[in-house]
């Protein structure tokens, strides 16, 4: 079909032509006549009649197709938008908010969580979680575990064990733990997976070079020295070297040879997709001498270094899985008391990055609700301005009506204006999703405190997704269809004459329309106000987290981490070697205490260990279980650990070995409730020779060596920041059997830490040129605990005052509506003889009345929310006054504000011209 | 109040249409011819003018009574001209039976028969 404009020019042409020949013809006859040339042409025009008005309603004829109805509707639409540039771009902007936030949210999420990941059928891939007695989870297994779960279970087609690695491009770095998290100058990381030979087979990975690991890069360890790179890292660090395969790579200082390059869509099981992989068997060349089970994995039952996951077999189901799984579990717990405390395996699903189950669950509720309730604060705006707005049009719509304009054009003209409006906030929206995920995004994650080469493995696909904007399009254009619909209706409705004589606009508007509107008023407060209590209540969170009592005092306090590098490593040595530099660092300027400890401050919760305490029964069941810690005398004073009864141990007691401990208040109030606890006996698990801290219940055969409690600490938090340890032993460093025992120096400084932090190294070297030493504040550990709440604040933060924008507008924008259209009505009884005042009380009122229902509403939609986001708030009562108080006096005086501006205007309006008014 | 322009001597709209069909009937015309036949024909009575022809034409035409074409003229002018379909044809004879119905019924009641027994 030719475009219907063309025809309808062609159409004019023939008219126009037809017309010509009409009066060509009538100019003829007459000259046939007699009449000469000039007059008979005037006579022939006139005879015609007017031919403006001929072709008039000769067009009428034609009628319009719905097509070309359509493009005068859309025409005339956008000429009514551009002329209220103020209404439409508040409208455009409202949706561009709601819909724009609400993809670039969902989008985010839908990549962590909903997104299946590109695998080969990745339904059937699980992974392994082991649960410990108690019902801790523990998602780490031994070698030897692992291969007792392949060869022994039926149920998979394939088990793969991994980790991630971490290591140096290019020569092995200083240090014998380098925390990844800190980037030594000049160092280029790489973030990998070492994997089981049969990762790529089992995951069903393509190559786009070469290919997987083979079955004998397996077996024995060391041997084969080979790597697969990710395609994104062999595209960004090797420029798609199509040579690749063959080359050669150091990696920590270890030469590897390149075997293949992964395919282009293929990115593992987590978010942050390995740059490389390496078979496991090369373990003991990728980490340290000094480090985590350092060649002991191999031989060791109980050293957890794997994750695990594998493939169900074709017509397993996971329930099946899991059983037989938790059985060979079983088997394993009864042939290896002491090293296995795994009572079963539980399945989780690895078809989506993060799979939603009941602990997540309250972390991810509120911010799909708050979502959610963005979107609806948007589509009552826009409705509300829309159904104000045709309100004014009433005169228009009348007089069309009038004129001839049928109902159902009329209708369709005022819906086609609400569509071209949606459709233009839906542009806009679709806009500002993108620009949210390709500019805010990046900003965010830079924020973070992890380093850039992990975050550019983040390999998320972040288009806008297109069925969250389709949703939230749709709604916002049926939103714009309903309100568009209703006055239009209403309006059209065949009562002309009250209508033209604009009384519709004074006493006489509908009841159920104001009624709408207020209604649509009051839930916009309600959500925003609700939405903004969440906000609140987050930031809040995150105000109490900061400042929160760990008890411990981290300014000025740095840890170092310290090890042997050499093969031969001893370690009695290794211990001797650490003293010696504690020595060495207690002379250096500066320097007010240097300690020693098995754990880091502020770096995860504390080890746990078993304990008896003498008179009462040991439980087969639920065994006595306390965390703990071994220091050294000064680590009180180095942490700011306050004492609170008794007396610290002492370096006598140390060198002498008595049985001392210091346990915290929370302990002593929890085994010896009314009691004084100094004086009394443990026995401690952790200090038994040979045996490992945990123990298996049931083999309490030996009595566990006994310490006497002779002093009392200060609560603390001394592992996560949100939670309180709620038993704390700090056992002297002599007790410890353990050979990792001691192996952090923490150091306390008079002022800047940073000058001695520099000396560590060199003070290392001089004690033992293979001793390597990495400082770390202690001050860092706590940010990074806190940055995920600081990024949830912000992120709420931001949230609540995008809500609060929006909100405003609309409140804005319909009360000043409502007030302006009683204009008449103001000028009427200030005539009448009303005070000005009185007038502006009654505008008042009716808004208070609105704010008030809008209020308590959304109070109670906050309380709704603090009860899901209780996962989250540490510390905080749910009904924070703050944030609830606050929050609310702070919109009720937004919403009072936007009525009393606009009734004021209203009123200083001259009477006169109130009255005429239209 | 879409009725449509309605020419001076208040005829019906169908009549119009009646009127031009059956003048197309006689041959293929342009709009001045027809309104100089249907002038002729009636004996002058009937003056339709063009505020209410090119209307009907272009009507009729949507309803493919009628079709039309541009060719040039004796005297070399180019014109439109109509000429009627086949289910034009087909709506005339319909209209003209109607038609004769009605005037047949309304000439019963003008005309009504002599009362029997009067001399």
């Amino acid at each position: 079909m030719k475009f219907p404009w063309l025809r309808r020019a062609q159409r004019e042409a023939e008219l126009e032509a037809e017309i010509q020949s009409h009066l060509d013809l009538a100019t003829r006859d007459r000259m046939e006549r007699g009449e000469a040339p000039e007059q008979a042409r005037e006579s022939a025009r006139r005879e015609f009649g007017n031919v403006g008005l001929v072709k008039e309603v000769t067009r009428e004829m034609w009628g319009w197709t719905s097509l070309e109805r359509l493009l005068q509707d859309l025409r005339f639409g956008a000429r009514v938008l551009l002329k209220n540039p103020g209404f439409t771009l508040i409208a455009v902007l409202t949706l561009a908010l709601g819909l724009g936030v609400n993809t670039a949210l969902f989008t985010v999420f839908d990549a962590f969580v909903l997104k299946p990941l590109p695998l080969k059928d990745p339904d059937r891939i699980v992974k392994l979680h082991g649960r410990l007695r108690e019902g801790e989870r523990y998602r780490l297994f031994s070698y030897l575990d692992y291969l007792d779960y392949r060869d022994r279970n039926n149920v998979l087609e394939g088990l793969v064990a991994w980790n991630k690695l971490a290591g140096t491009l290019g020569e092995r770095p200083i240090g014998p733990r380098d925390d990844p998290f800190i980037i030594a100058g000049g160092q280029e990381y790489v973030f990998g997976q070492i994997v089981s030979a049969n990762y790529f087979s089992v995951l069903g990975a393509e190559m786009a070079l070469g290919r997987g690991f083979l079955p004998e890069e397996d077996r024995t360890p060391g041997t084969h020295p080979v790597i697969v790179l990710s395609y994104g890292f062999w595209q960004r660090r090797y420029g798609s070297d199509a040579a690749i395969v063959g080359k050669t790579i150091k990696v920590s200082g270890q030469p590897y040879t390149v075997v293949g390059v992964a395919a282009r869509e293929f990115i593992g099981t987590e978010p942050d997709a390995p740059s490389c992989w390496i078979p496991l068997m090369m373990r003991d060349q990728l980490s340290q001498a000094g480090e985590w089970q350092h060649k002991r994995w191999l031989t060791e039952r109980n050293a957890d270094a794997f994750v695990l996951f594998g493939r169900l077999k074709p017509g397993v189901s996971r329930e099946q899985a899991q059983a037989e799984l938790s059985g060979i579990a079983g088997q394993l717990a009864r042939a290896y008391p002491e090293r296995n405390r795994k009572a079963r395996v539980t399945l989780s699903g690895a078809a989506t990055f993060i799979e939603i189950n009941e602990e997540l669950m309250p972390l991810v509720a509120p911010l799909l609700v708050a979502v959610g309730l963005i979107l609806m604060i948007a589509c009552a705006n826009v409705t509300n301005l829309l159904l104000a707005r045709a309100a004014t049009r009433q005169k228009e719509i009348a007089v069309r009506l009038a004129l001839g304009a049928s109902r159902g054009r009329v209708i369709r003209q005022l819906v086609t204006e609400s569509v071209l409006l949606s459709a233009l906030g839906g542009l806009a929206g679709w806009l500002m999703a993108r620009w949210t995920l390709s500019l805010v995004y990046p900003m965010v994650m830079a924020r973070l405190p992890i380093p850039r080469a992990l975050i550019e493995s983040f390999a998320l696909n972040l288009d806008p997704d297109y069925r969250i904007f389709g949703f939230a399009l749709l709604v916002s254009v049926s939103a714009g269809v309903v309100a568009g619909l209703a006055p239009a209706l209403q309006a059209s409705r065949p009562n002309m004459t009250s209508a033209l004589k604009d009384e519709g606009s004074t006493f006489g508007s509908r009841l159920s329309q104001s009624r709408l509107r207020n209604g649509l008023v009051v839930m916009q407060i309600a959500v925003c106000l609700t939405l903004l209590i969440g906000a609140g209540l987050l930031v809040r969170n995150l105000q109490k987290v900061q400042t929160i009592e760990t008890g411990l005092d981290t300014t000025n306090v740095f840890t170092i981490s310290a090890g042997l590098q050499s093969p031969q490593k001893d370690d009695t040595r290794e211990g001797e070697t650490r003293r010696q530099l504690a020595t060495r660092l207690r002379t250096l300027p500066g320097v007010k205490a240097v300690s020693q400890a098995g754990r880091q401050p502020l770096s995860g919760r504390p080890n746990s260990t078993h304990i008896t305490l003498p008179g009462r029964a040991p439980q087969t069941d639920r065994p006595l279980q306390a965390l703990y810690n071994v220091v050294s005398p000064e680590y009180f004073v180095t942490v700011g650990i306050q004492l609170t009864r008794g007396r610290f141990f002492t370096e006598q007691d140390i060198r002498a070995n008595t049985p001392v401990i210091v346990i915290s208040e929370a302990t002593a109030r929890r085994f010896w409730p009314n009691e004084e606890a100094i004086g009394k006996l443990i026995g401690i698990a952790a200090a038994a020779p040979d045996k490992p801290a945990s123990a298996a219940a049931n083999d309490l055969s030996s009595p566990l060596p006994q310490f006497e409690v002779v002093g009392l600490a200060r609560d603390t938090r001394s592992g996560w920041v949100w939670e309180k340890d709620d038993t704390l032993l700090y056992l002297p460093l002599s007790a410890a059997v353990r050979p990792r025992a001691g192996e952090y120096l923490l150091v306390r400084t008079e002022g800047d830490p940073q000058s001695v932090m520099t000396k560590v190294r060199d003070e290392a070297l001089a004690v033992d040129p293979n001793l390597s030493a990495v400082p770390r504040l202690v001050n860092d550990s706590l940010a990074f605990q806190l940055a995920p709440f600081r990024a949830l604040a912000q992120l709420s933060g931001v949230l609540g005052i995008l809500a609060l924008f929006v909100a405003v507008i609309g409140l804005y924008g319909v009360m000043s509506f409502l007030v302006n259209q009683r204009t008449r009505e103001f000028g009427i009884r200030i005539a009448l003889g009303a005070q000005r005042t009185e007038v502006m009380r009654l505008v008042f009122v009716q808004g208070l009345r609105l704010t008030g229902f809008g209020v308590v509403l959304g109070l109670l939609g906050g309380a709704a929310i603090s009860r899901l986001l209780m996962a989250v708030l540490i510390d905080l009562s749910p009904f924070d006054p703050l944030a609830f108080g606050g929050v609310a006096l702070l919109l009720a005086l937004v919403a009072l504000l936007a009525c009393w501006i606009p009734a004021r205007r209203a009123t200083t309006v001259d009477p006169v011209a109130a009255l005429r008014h239209e | 109040m879409k009725r449509g322009y309605e020419n001076r001597i208040e005829l019906l709209q169908g009549t119009l249409d009646l009127l031009i069909l059956q003048t197309l009937q006689w041959g293929a015309q342009h709009g001045y011819g027809m309104s100089q036949a249907i002038r002729a024909r009636s004996g002058e009575v009937l003056q339709v003018d063009t505020g209410s022809l090119y209307p009907a034409l272009h009507r009729l035409e949507r309803k493919k009574w009628i079709g039309s074409e541009w060719t040039v003229s004796d005297n070399n002018q180019r014109v439109k001209i109509y000429r009627l379909t086949t289910a034009g044809k087909k709506h005339l004879a319909a209209e003209r039976s109607n038609w004769e119905k009605l005037s047949a019924a309304m000439a019963g009641i003008l005309n009504p028969p002599e009362p029997e027994g009067e001399v």
